[in-house]
């Protein structure tokens, strides 16, 4: 077996694995509410662990194979017997789940054939296995369901006599499978006979003829919803090929207004040129649009690993909590998707076991017993604003000051006049936690600091918001895509630079604004109510900045930039305007380059240099202070 | 393009890149270098100077869609800053799977230099310079200085990028 094969199955089997979680989230929420899975579910739930079964015996994967066979048997029983959906069946199942996905991980990371590699594994196998034997026993010691001889024929499809006597020893048939019994099983999947699944249907059947009867349609049926939802399904690209891809699309989007304004045509009067070549601009907006698209992912797939999470801390903390996730579809670039995941995760713990009061607590603060945590995502403008809002206690002011005194970041004083909005902003310190011991959760060293990190490398921002008692926010805000940008092209002398639209707060013309020099190379200038620092890119990079000669000062542009609130204007010759940047990285043969996020190429050829603002501002303002 | 030259080596004669060297001079000075480096001579186009790196790497040069960064071959010899006029050229050559710009005065030709009338150069001083020179090549009367371009790209000089003020 190609190892390849072997790891886009186990892919595939990871979006299997995805969709039981779903289910079984759902099957837990109707558990818990007392109310009955329906029937579909439990079928869409058996399906997806044969699936797995099938597929990965066909890859000599036993482990999974016997992991989700037993799963199988358990939820064969209720399907016939849905009034014994409990949370121990649900457990089991969810456990159950858990293996496989640690098995798939495993097989994906260090393939070891296909066995298990814990002993809780094996442990937890047996211990499904005696719950599948102890129900099939009760089930049969039914008389009216099941006589006993009949069930004794039905199991005698294994072959197994022995088991005329002794049911149990017989199930053990299911913990001890050997190899060659798994094969022949699966190959009927395999070899897609129609008859032959439904012989092995029956097998767990009651041996009633009424429901056999019933039941037989059911795996064709299967069958075609399983292909239905093949063709609809998504073609997996190499994200290279995606890549160049978007590589010759940017350089298409680049080269069209160089042919199309090109200096040798621009005199000249070509009416009917001009047309075609509106068409041609109007059709190349329109590729790059669809290109990029294609890097575009609702963020459903992290939302919806957040109900698992959400239900997993909660249970840990013994809260009540309700996951309303909505904006689900709203898309993404792949890359970025990924990125958010930690973030999400710490914080939507942190909510759970910071943020939400315990139940006795929600009583007397007279709130719902549940804690509610929302996840919604919006797109604004170019960004996507992904919020996390709880309505727990809130955060507390006075323990969070009296942190930060005791961590020595501000003094006594300070912590009287500070806004909320400053005093929260601590909680990104590094190695700042509030928690008042380590638990499992939270206060294992990794803070809100690291969070903070991942989504400025992301080039976004996280805020909080809170009001005490009644709950805080968390407003993750990235860009949509990493590898196109909007950027504001200025020059300053021969160089062209693009300052990222998000950055930029607003653009002034000097021409009579006064420019207090507060000592050399330092230059402040008054913008709205403030004095903010006025820097010459020159110095930005090492060179003296030549705002100390006022006189050429005149008729130039101050470009206001803003980043974590603080305001920096940088001087340039002149803005020509803003566009679409397509973002390349800058050799590697220049080292330790701050200040710049890449290049890139402009419509009149040249190479522009992308401003990384940010990085700017607090490189800059950590040197001077107005 | 280095592509295209790899199979030129497989289909026609295996020695065809063997003992050639592309010729540049340097004030009067004449370098080469293997050929098997260089992917395309081309006329400067203009360079965007990237601040705040060593003097000798000019900046980056826009060639058909790629940012390509370049070093002028002068200044990393230590020569006096010359500046540049219609014949200054690029040779664009790849080191490492790195494509890199070399700026030189002027480019002479593509020479056939048999290994026998190549010999290593003895320790030439302390001279920066010199650590690019591994050998001379003697054609006719004349002799070429071999220039190591992997070389060029050393560690070492990473450091020697100017500090930035305010860091």
């Amino acid at each position: 077996m190609e190892r390849d094969d072997v790891l886009e199955y186990l892919l595939e089997a990871r979006e299997t694995l995805e969709n039981i979680e779903k289910d079984l989230l759902h099957f837990e929420k109707s558990t818990l509410d007392g109310s009955r899975v329906d029937r579909d579910l439990l079928d869409t739930l058996f399906r997806h662990f044969h699936t797995i079964k099938g597929s990965s015996g066909f890859f000599g994967l036993t482990a999974i194979v016997k992991m989700a066979h037993a799963a199988e048997n358990l939820l064969d029983y209720l399907r016939k017997n849905p009034e014994d959906q409990d949370e121990d069946t649900l457990e089991f199942l969810i456990t159950a789940l858990d293996y496989l996905n640690e098995l798939v991980e495993h097989e994906e990371s260090s393939p070891s054939g296909g066995d298990f590699f814990s002993e809780e594994q094996i442990l937890f196998l047996n211990k499904l296995n005696q719950k599948n034997d102890s129900i099939r026993l009760r089930y049969m010691q039914t008389p009216e369901e099941v006589p006993a001889s009949q069930a004794n024929a039905e199991f005698g499809l294994f072959g197994d006599d022995s088991a005329n006597e002794n049911p149990k020893e017989e199930f053990g048939l299911f913990t001890n499978i050997d190899e060659p019994t798994i094969a022949k099983e699966f190959g009927l999947f395999i070899n897609d006979s129609p008859p032959k699944p439904n012989e092995e249907f029956g097998l767990f059947l009651k041996p009633d003829l009424n429901t056999t009867k019933e039941r037989i349609p059911k795996p064709e049926e299967n069958l075609k919803n399983e292909k239905k939802t093949i063709t609809k399904k998504d073609i997996r690209i190499d994200t290279d090929k995606l890549d160049s891809l978007l590589d010759i699309v940017g350089e298409i989007v680049i080269t069209e207004p160089m042919v199309t304004d090109h200096p040798d045509i621009s005199k000249l009067k070509l009416e009917s040129f001009q047309k075609t070549a509106l068409q041609l601009k109007k059709l190349i907006r329109n590729l790059q649009e669809i290109t990029l698209s294609l890097r575009m992912v609702p963020i459903a797939g992290v939302f919806s690993r957040m109900e698992r999470l959400v239900r997993d801390t909660a249970k840990k903390t013994g809260k009540q909590v309700k996951l309303i996730i909505s904006g689900e579809d709203t898309e993404i670039d792949k890359s970025i998707i990924e990125e958010m995941y930690d973030p999400l995760v710490h914080i939507i713990r942190n909510a759970i076991d910071h943020g939400l009061e315990t139940l006795e607590e929600r009583k007397e603060a007279g709130k719902q017993p549940q804690g509610t945590i929302q996840l919604t995502a919006t797109q604004s403008g170019k960004e996507v604003w992904i919020e996390v809002r709880d309505d727990g206690k809130g955060l507390s002011r006075e323990r969070i000051s009296n942190k930060a005194i005791s961590l020595g970041l501000i003094g006594h004083s300070d912590a009287e006049t500070l806004e909320d909005k400053e005093v929260w902003e601590f909680l990104f310190y590094p190695g700042f936690s509030t928690a008042k011991e380590v638990t499992d959760l939270s206060g294992r060293g990794v803070g809100l600091d690291v969070v903070r990190k991942n989504v400025t490398t992301l080039k976004g921002f996280v805020d909080v918001f809170s009001v005490f008692g009644q709950g805080t926010t968390f407003l993750i805000r990235v860009p949509l895509t990493l590898a196109i940008i909007e950027g504001l092209v200025v020059r300053k002398a021969d160089t062209y630079f693009i300052l990222p639209s998000i950055d930029v707060k607003e653009s002034i013309y000097i021409s009579n604004e006064p420019i207090n020099e507060l000592y050399k190379n330092n230059h402040s200038i008054q913008y709205r109510t403030n004095q903010i620092s006025l820097v010459d890119i020159n110095l930005l990079f090492g060179k003296d900045s030549d705002l100390n000669d006022q006189r050429t000062l005149k008729e130039k542009y101050v470009i206001v930039t803003e980043s974590h609130e603080k305001q920096m204007g940088i001087v340039f010759d002149e803005i020509l305007g803003s566009q679409s940047i397509v973002i390349k990285p800058i050799s590697p043969i220049f080292k330790n380059i701050n200040g710049l996020a890449g290049c890139t190429i402009l419509g009149n050829g040249h190479a522009g240099l992308i401003l990384d603002v940010r990085k700017l501002i607090s490189q800059h303002l950590s040197s001077v202070t107005i | 393009m280095s592509q295209n030259l790899k199979s030129w080596d497989v289909d026609t004669d295996e020695d065809t890149m063997k003992d050639l060297y592309l010729c540049f001079s340097l004030e009067e000075r004449d370098y080469a270098f293997e050929v098997r480096h260089l992917t395309e001579i081309l006329a400067l186009p203009a360079i965007t100077t990237i601040p705040g790196t060593a003097p000798f790497l000019k900046g980056v040069i826009n060639i058909r869609g790629k940012i390509i960064p370049v070093m002028d071959v002068r200044l990393r010899f230590d020569m006096i800053f010359k500046p540049y006029h219609e014949r200054t050229c690029v040779l664009l050559v790849e080191l490492d799977g790195l494509p890199l710009g070399l700026i030189v005065d002027t480019v002479n030709d593509v020479l056939k230099i048999p290994q026998e009338n190549i010999d290593l150069a003895p320790k030439i001083g302390e001279s920066k310079s010199s650590r690019f020179i591994y050998a001379t090549g003697r054609v006719g009367d004349t002799v070429k200085i071999l220039i190591n371009l992997q070389r060029l790209l050393t560690e070492e000089e990473a450091h020697l990028i100017k500090d930035i003020p305010g860091n």
